[in-house]
């Protein structure tokens, strides 16, 4: 009896081990099982425009960045946040259209200048809700822009009413008095960027999120208004040969960091690498949601991203990127245009306002 | 004592296993190219990514997450001209006859910083993980770059290209000008760029 007993339970355990552990993959059940799928979907082309640009200089960089550092980088910024929305607003205090005030005014005032400050506002704001809004009508907008234009020219500051429409406008807020957080939207203003940063050191405490972030910055130049700067002239060099001088004019690089999910770094063999790889992460999506596209798990991603991208391109710009992309388009264009002329070429570039040496 | 020790043995196996691999560093240089890609066409893509998360508990499913997110995807196309050989070019007075490098993806800009949300739910005890919706990216672009090849797009961006060249040789002084493309190395997938 007890033998019998002895070997029933080790049957037991031999089976609840097998289960557990699966090592010979023969019993094919698990106690807890996950399946993540993804939905094949279509591709769809939304247009195809003509472009003339000229990527000259590639930089494959790699960042560790957490969600803590993205939430550290809002610190300086949150002085500066009511004086930055005033100061915004004054540019359009002396433009002519500012007593026709009709809708294209109204989303002027309040739209265009969040679009430049939008990291900043998603990254602020972002906090509590930022999902997609119903539109606001004109006539719910004019009167807050009404209010902030003679705010401005009345020199007091910016309601933090006045803000919470403007962010509704860009579609960074619900349309609804629930969206900001009561307790920071009740207290007086000197006290609205302490609360504000409380709120941030509580979010810093719950939620980790930490990558090795691999990308790509390329330095690229539109060639349109290269090509039609161009100016050539003859001369003979130093060793008297018949030279050809292209002025290109002034050049700048436009500098963009990309971090895609993949990250190819040797093309030719196809090797490639995730572009984010997750150390640590705890962020989980909000329990009882109301809408279905309002989560903090993914705005928070969508933050901690753009905050490595930018660092990705600081790192990049440091290192010397747009000096490198420079001389890299001189080099691209004497090269093409040797071959096309079949003469000796040099390009002279307008950088800062003084043209390089013309001699070779 | 050999027991334990055998059995130590086993814990540490076990232990090994579990663990995930870690990407080689050695594998990934880091650093500057200096390139010369002429970018002549952009296709921009939309792409919806679903991605589904069942959790069961033996047979009995315990919790399900779902995200709906939309994304674009920026290609762009042209030629490399750091692969024009002199050979390429052929002058003969005021006519010239151009060999272009055949047509590529110069560059493919698909960042999930710039996705949005469409929809979210997680029922249960279940959350899908960033790095389960990076994998979902990663599956949606390798979509993408596959998809490109069969659109045909390498004949436009031909004619594009013979277009611009053409223009822009003109310019230059030339009255007679001849653009030809070179045949791409693989021909079943002319734009894919790896």
């Amino acid at each position: 009896m007890k033998n019998i007993k002895l070997f029933t339970i080790g049957c037991a355990a031999i089976l609840v081990f097998l289960i557990v552990f699966d090592i010979t993959g023969v019993l094919r059940i698990r106690i807890f099982s996950r399946t993540v799928s993804v939905a094949k979907s279509m591709n769809k082309i939304e247009k195809i425009i003509e472009v003339e640009e000229l990527i000259t200089t590639e930089y494959y960089g790699e960042v560790f960045t957490t969600l803590a550092d993205a939430y550290d980088a809002l610190y300086p910024e949150l002085p500066g946040f009511y004086r930055e929305i005033r100061d915004s607003l004054l540019m359009f205090r002396n433009d002519s259209s500012f007593f026709k005030f009709n809708e294209d005014t109204c989303r002027s005032i309040l739209g265009n200048f969040m679009g430049e400050n939008r990291f900043k506002f998603r990254m602020i704001w972002g906090l509590k809700e930022w999902d997609n809004v119903k539109p606001i009508t004109y006539m719910q907008m004019k009167p807050t822009a009404f209010r902030m234009i003679r705010g401005v020219m009345q020199w007091k500051a910016v309601d933090i009413e006045d803000v919470r429409m403007g962010l509704i406008l860009k579609g960074l807020l619900k349309n609804s008095k629930k969206d900001l957080d009561q307790a920071v939207y009740n207290r007086p203003a000197k006290k609205r960027a302490k609360a504000i940063r409380d709120h941030i050191d509580n979010v810093k405490r719950k939620n980790h999120l930490k990558w090795i972030a691999r990308g790509k910055v390329r330095a690229s130049f539109d060639f349109n208004p290269i090509k039609d700067s161009l100016t050539v002239h003859h001369k003979r060099n130093y060793s008297n040969q018949d030279t050809t001088y292209i002025h290109a004019g002034e050049i700048e690089p436009t500098i963009l960091a990309t971090i895609n999910p993949w990250f190819i770094y040797d093309p030719e063999h196809k090797e490639k690498n995730q572009g984010y790889y997750v150390i640590d992460d705890n962020l989980q999506g909000d329990s009882g949601t109301v809408s279905g596209f309002d989560n903090d798990q993914f705005r928070r991603t969508q933050m901690l991203m753009e905050y490595t991208e930018r660092m990705l391109r600081d790192q990049a710009i440091q290192l010397g990127v747009e000096d490198r992309a420079r001389e890299a388009l001189k080099n691209t264009l004497s090269g093409f245009f040797e071959l096309i002329t079949g003469k000796p070429v040099v390009i002279v570039t307008d950088e800062g306002g003084l043209a390089s040496s013309e001699t070779d | 004592m050999i027991k334990k020790q055998i059995l130590v043995g086993i814990v540490m196996l076990l232990i090994t296993m579990a663990c995930g691999g870690r990407p080689s560093g050695d594998e990934l240089a880091s650093g500057f190219r200096n390139v010369a890609k002429l970018a002549t066409l952009e296709v921009q893509v939309h792409k919806i990514v679903s991605v589904e998360k069942n959790e069961k508990l033996l047979f009995f499913p315990i919790g399900k997450s779902n995200r709906v997110v939309s994304s674009d995807a920026v290609v762009k196309i042209g030629v490399d001209l750091n692969e024009i050989q002199p050979e390429d070019v052929d002058i003969k007075g005021e006519t010239i006859t151009l060999k272009l490098p055949p047509i590529k993806v110069v560059d493919f800009i698909y960042p999930p910083s710039r996705f949005e949300l469409l929809d979210a739910s997680d029922k249960g005890f279940t959350h899908i993980k960033v790095e389960e919706l990076n994998n979902a990216y990663c599956e949606a672009e390798t979509d993408i770059r596959r998809w490109l090849n069969q659109l045909g797009l390498e004949q436009t961006a031909e004619t594009r290209n013979r277009r611009y060249f053409r223009n822009f040789l003109i310019n230059l002084g030339y009255k007679d000008v001849n653009i030809h493309f070179s045949e791409p190395v693989d021909k079943a997938k002319p734009l894919i760029d790896y």
